[in-house]
């Protein structure tokens, strides 16, 4: 099961993967730079596959790319905006870079649900409400029950289903009864439709009163168990070892730079009405500027790959450990 | 000085004519294992929640109580929440995270604790509980049995002293049941904790108590070591007695009131059979005693319903539940389907309700017998939750809901509402909310509104769940006069066999999908050793064929039933 | 310097909502809900997550949103908003979270602040009718709006009429068929959930 990933970067610590795939999803998302979403998508394909399995990335990619196909397709079609103009559509010109920011806002929409596919694989549930628990403990609680209480819900409904069917009170019984032939069909087909509906009805109301009961004892419990007195603490399950640490360090100083070269403008992009890359910060002499670029287009490639490589060091270090055995 | 004292308590709820608990006097000594029953609605639950003050209902208290020489009110929240901890009867409600481990840190991260403390103590816990197993996995896969033990493990973790239950084994099948209490015994022994336990069950409970007491109405009518309540009960000719475990009642009926406060009664199978050979020993047995004659099945009847060969999966690729099911049930009968879980019988209950339809075999329904000639009847199934069913704000709204679907003109209609009402025992209930009512009124309630509908065939899932001895006795005898007057056929799916080897025409041992045994219950439960009533263990190669106490009486003295 | 990012619009948006959204979670913790109402914060949410989910067949069809409604009127403004941007949160946990989880959150928090904001306290009469159609307005103006103005942040460079129209346009059919489904269904359940909050409410003594 993919949902169970547990090694390589899955094992750090849940505040530094939600703070790397915050900051890595940001980066996708604000900045349309070519080179950037390059690798922003490079990272996440290559982490897909990885925690995924290639099967399920394929199928994934399925989906994916034609809905990228039509949001690079969107833009040139309605945005009129830009200088070179390649050719007309019902009246209306089609520009260059119109076209090209097509291209990078559907790069920028294929790498952000890569990353988030990857985000549902390593941060799970409860790795998230464990930091929210520190931040918001009333809430995180409040979801943490609400997320136990959702499956209950579905497998109550389903009983009480059942047992409405086992008393009589389903729609077959309607027709099934001997008295069902005196209708013609379509007032047999109308009294099913309502009595259907009157069912879920039923069912729904049982449901909820049953869950609104149920919960009582829930509270009971909660409040038995000291819920309410003043200093509560927050476990943290997972605790912030030295690797964390050093993962942490590694993605601050790459974010580091590129934030930098972002907020200077030494690395930007602008499509329309000109396509214009990496202008900011005229005043720089060019071989600052060139070696901030490089050393920008080399972090954010680092910070990329950074959970591709933790995979890969993992699986180095397993055929490693088992050779040695 | 006694470690937890009730002195003169009395309690009534706003609005109630009479007190839910009334006078109570009581000392209990630190570390005793206490065992608390009575007939429903005799005050347990209201008891043990007025000795945790986060639990106490809104009410009119008077007398104290006192824990280690302290008053309970004056006790600080911190503390009450820590030493005293309180076990409900439903295992799931009270789960209160989705994680298993975040269940075991909930109450130390209310009580502060912090989190290195934490991961240490919810470490010993999980180990002394033996939950690694399942320690990573999500509350919602774990079993009823899991979830209560995980329960109880959450409210150890904190360390109380003094631990309440509240009927908690009476949603847990007799293996998790088990399980549970000798848990419950391991933390009373190595531990030291003072555990108070309500229940319904005594076969397995009241061996390994200290103590057993005993309430009805309010009022506490008995108090003494287990080898003794079965003296003081008979004497005080409570209706309680039916519920004491079987070596206990074979007892104290064989002794009498001689036995009061001189002789100790035995209270385990082993310690019964010892006394049954005793006594056997100084007595001749009649082996030709006159056992009381099973009702005659008759062979040549045709059955109402049969499942050939059924087959059944849930899922394509799942594992067959049903493989190859033979089972007929004739009409007139109570047939009991007994057997562990995750054998087949609820599913096989289902198929019979048509339900669930078997991928191969066939399910031949008697259509004349099952619908006859009045159009309605059929086949009702009953389930193991009766809050399933309802759905209006009182019990009167839902009983006529049910009404369209009774035959006749209005008038019957009215005359079947008020017979059913009469036979279920639920006038008094008539205007309050489903909801509001105890479980074995709801229970009731649901038997009312499956029998509006008149079926012919009446399926039950797990009824005595949750029942107490005395209204599972008055429960057998309406179906008896159900099948009597009206010709209904009844099937039961049970974990309770004593309750089957009792009252049920026809037993049938459901295993890995199949039906292995069918047969009346005295040959049934007869036939075997470990899976049989505990009344047949004791007398077991004693006296024969007896499946009951009351067989081991008839066959130790002629002419006397019990 | 934010100048920089060519997509300044979707930033600020975006801090914008997590503000927002910060906000409201300040004041629930502030608040320090008591037990009970906690717990019937978490059962009504769970109640519309497993809605959603149990209608999972049909796409936009789904009675998550009366459910919020119902649960912004029988618990005010403030509540509605946690209710409705919990659901959101957490049927994401279920069905993936994504880009548009802040939004969804945001939209559902509004519909139920503005639910409870209208009726609680009898300051609408909660006619069947009435609520129905305030419910599906809200549902059709209110989360259309939030939801459909997410993707057009996203899909556009500055936030504009000439290039974010197709987007409103293309959302409309969907917003419509949710936000009708919603008044369905609070004109079909809305009573009988009141109903059975309004019992259990009194039975928590809960005001």
């Amino acid at each position: 099961m993919p949902a169970d990933h547990s090694g390589g970067f899955a094992s750090l610590h849940p505040a530094v993967s939600i703070g790397y795939f915050v900051l890595v999803i940001g980066v996708s998302v604000f900045v349309p730079h070519p080179v950037l979403l390059a690798c922003s998508v490079l990272g996440a394909l290559v982490l897909c596959l990885q925690l995924r399995g290639g099967r399920s990335t394929l199928r994934l990619l399925a989906g994916l790319v034609p809905l990228a196909l039509i949001a690079a397709a969107i833009n040139p079609l309605f945005n009129h905006q830009g200088v070179t103009i390649i050719g007309q559509i019902g009246g209306n010109p089609v520009t260059r870079e119109a076209l090209l920011y097509g291209a990078a806002l559907a790069c920028m929409l294929v790498a952000m649900l890569l990353w988030f596919t990857c985000y549902n694989v390593v941060v799970t549930t409860e790795k998230f409400l464990a930091v929210f628990g520190r931040i918001i403990p009333s809430l995180a609680l409040t979801v943490s029950m609400a997320l136990r209480f959702v499956p209950r819900y579905l497998r109550q409904l389903k009983a009480i289903t059942a047992a409405q069917r086992g008393l009589g009170r389903n729609s077959a019984s309607v027709t099934d009864s001997p008295g069902g032939d005196k209708y013609p069909w379509g007032v047999c087909h109308a009294a099913n439709l309502l009595n259907r509906l009157r069912n879920s009805f039923a069912v729904l109301s049982i449901l909820t009163s049953w869950a609104l009961e149920s919960a009582l004892d829930t509270a009971d419990s909660m409040h038995a168990r000291g819920y309410g007195l003043p200093g509560r603490s927050a476990y943290r399950p997972f605790r912030f070892t030295a690797r964390d640490a050093g993962a942490l360090a590694l993605i601050l100083t790459c974010a580091a730079v590129v934030i930098v070269a972002l907020t200077s403008g030494v690395v930007s992009a602008q499509y329309l009405p000109s396509l214009q890359l990496n202008l900011g910060a005229a005043g720089l002499p060019a071989n600052a500027r060139n070696l901030l670029i490089a050393c920008a287009y080399g972090a954010f490639g680092l910070l990329c790959l950074l959970p591709v490589l933790f995979e890969l060091q993992e699986e180095v270090a397993w055929r490693i450990s088992r050779s040695t055995i | 000085m006694a470690y937890l004292a009730l002195d003169h308590l009395s309690f009534s709820y706003p609005d109630a004519t009479a007190p839910a608990l009334s006078d109570l006097c009581l000392d209990i000594d630190a570390g005793s294992f206490v065992v608390l029953c009575g007939p429903s609605g005799c005050g347990k639950t209201t008891l043990l929640r007025q000795l945790k003050p986060a639990l106490a209902p809104a009410g009119e208290r008077e007398g104290q109580i006192r824990l280690a020489g302290r008053l309970l009110d004056e006790l600080p929240a911190r503390e009450s929440a820590s030493h005293i901890g309180f076990i409900l009867q439903d295992p799931d409600s009270q789960i209160v995270t989705d994680q298993v481990y975040h269940e075991l840190a909930f109450g130390l991260e209310n009580l502060g604790v912090a989190s290195d403390e934490i991961r240490l103590r919810v470490a010993e816990i999980a180990s002394f509980f033996g939950i690694q197993e399942w320690f990573g996995c999500a509350c919602n896969v774990l079993s009823g049995g899991q979830k209560q033990l995980l329960n109880l493990a959450a409210i150890m973790a904190s360390r109380p002293a003094l631990l309440l239950c509240d009927e908690p084994t009476s949603q847990l099948d007799p293996i998790a049941a088990a399980n549970f209490l000798t848990t419950c015994k391991k933390i009373n022994d190595e531990i030291g904790t003072t555990i108070i336990v309500s229940e319904q069950r005594l076969e397995e409970v009241v061996p390994l108590a200290d103590r057993v007491l005993v309430l009805e109405s309010g009022r506490l009518i008995a108090d003494a070591t287990p080898e003794h309540i079965g003296a003081d009960l008979l004497a005080a000719h409570s209706p309680m007695f039916a519920a004491l475990p079987t070596p206990i009642r074979l007892f104290s009926a064989l002794e009498g009131e001689r036995a009061i406060g001189v002789t100790p009664a035995p209270t385990t199978v082993r310690a019964g059979r010892a006394y049954l050979q005793e006594k056997l020993s100084s007595r001749s047995v009649a082996e030709e005693a006159p056992i009381v004659a099973p009702r005659e099945l008759d062979a040549s009847a045709k059955p109402l319903l049969s499942l050939h060969e059924v087959w059944f999966r849930y899922e394509r690729n799942a594992p067959d539940v049903l493989r190859g099911l033979n089972l007929d049930i004739y009409p007139g009968e109570l047939t009991a389907i007994v057997g562990s879980n995750a054998t087949g019988k609820t599913t096989t209950l289902n198929i019979i309700a048509g339900l669930l339809k078997p991928y191969r075999g066939r399910v031949k329904r008697d259509q004349h017998m099952l619908v006859g000639g009045t159009g309605t009847g059929g086949i009702a199934l009953l389930p193991q939750d009766p809050r399933l069913l309802f759905t209006h704000k009182t019990v009167r709204e839902e009983l006529t809901a049910m009404l369209p679907l009774a035959s006749g003109s209005a008038t019957e209609r009215a005359q079947r509402l008020s017979d059913v009402i009469d036979q279920c025992e639920i006038t008094g209930l008539l205007d309050r909310h489903p909801f509001d009512v105890s479980g074995g009124e709801a229970q009731r309630i649901a038997l009312a509104d499956v029998l509006l509908a008149r079926p012919r065939l009446l399926l039950l899932d797990e009824p005595t769940k949750g029942m107490d001895a005395i209204f599972k006795q008055r429960f057998a005898k309406l179906l008896h006069t159900l099948i009597a007057a009206e010709g209904l056929s009844v099937v039961m799916v049970s974990h309770d066999i004593e309750f089957c080897a009792r009252h049920a025409d026809r037993c049938c041992l459901c295993f890995n999908g199949e039906i292995t045994a069918s047969a009346p219950p005295r040959p049934f439960f007869a036939n075997m050793t470990y899976y049989t009533t505990a009344a047949r263990r004791i007398s077991r190669g004693l006296a024969p064929d007896a499946i009951t106490t009351s067989d081991i009486i008839a066959a130790l003295s002629p002419g006397t039933p019990e | 310097m934010i100048a920089f990012f060519t997509r300044h619009y979707y930033v600020v948006s975006l801090i914008l909502v997590a503000l927002a959204l910060g906000l409201f979670a300040l004041d629930f913790e502030r608040r320090r809900p008591r037990t009970r109402e906690l717990v019937l914060v978490a059962v009504l949410v769970a109640l519309a997550v497993a809605s959603r989910a149990a209608f999972f067949m049909v796409p936009q069809v789904k009675p998550v949103m009366a459910v919020v409604i119902v649960a912004g009127i029988a618990l005010g403004a403030r509540n509605g908003f946690t209710i409705g941007a919990l659901t959101a949160l957490a049927s994401n946990f279920i069905f993936g979270q994504g880009p548009w989880t802040p939004w969804q959150m945001l939209a559902f928090g509004l519909v139920g602040c503005l639910a409870g904001a209208l009726f609680a306290k009898n300051r609408l009469p909660r006619n069947r009718w009435l609520v129905a159609a305030v419910g599906g307005v809200a549902t059709f103006v209110l989360y259309g709006l939030i939801v459909d103005t997410s993707s057009a942040l996203l899909f556009t460079q500055n936030l504009n009429w000439q290039t974010a129209w197709p987007i409103y346009v293309a959302g409309v059919p969907f917003n419509a068929i949710f936000a009708a489904s919603t008044a369905v269904f609070l004109a079909l359940f809305g009573p009988m959930l009141e109903g059975a909050l309004t019992r259990v409410r009194k039975k928590y003594g809960l005001r």
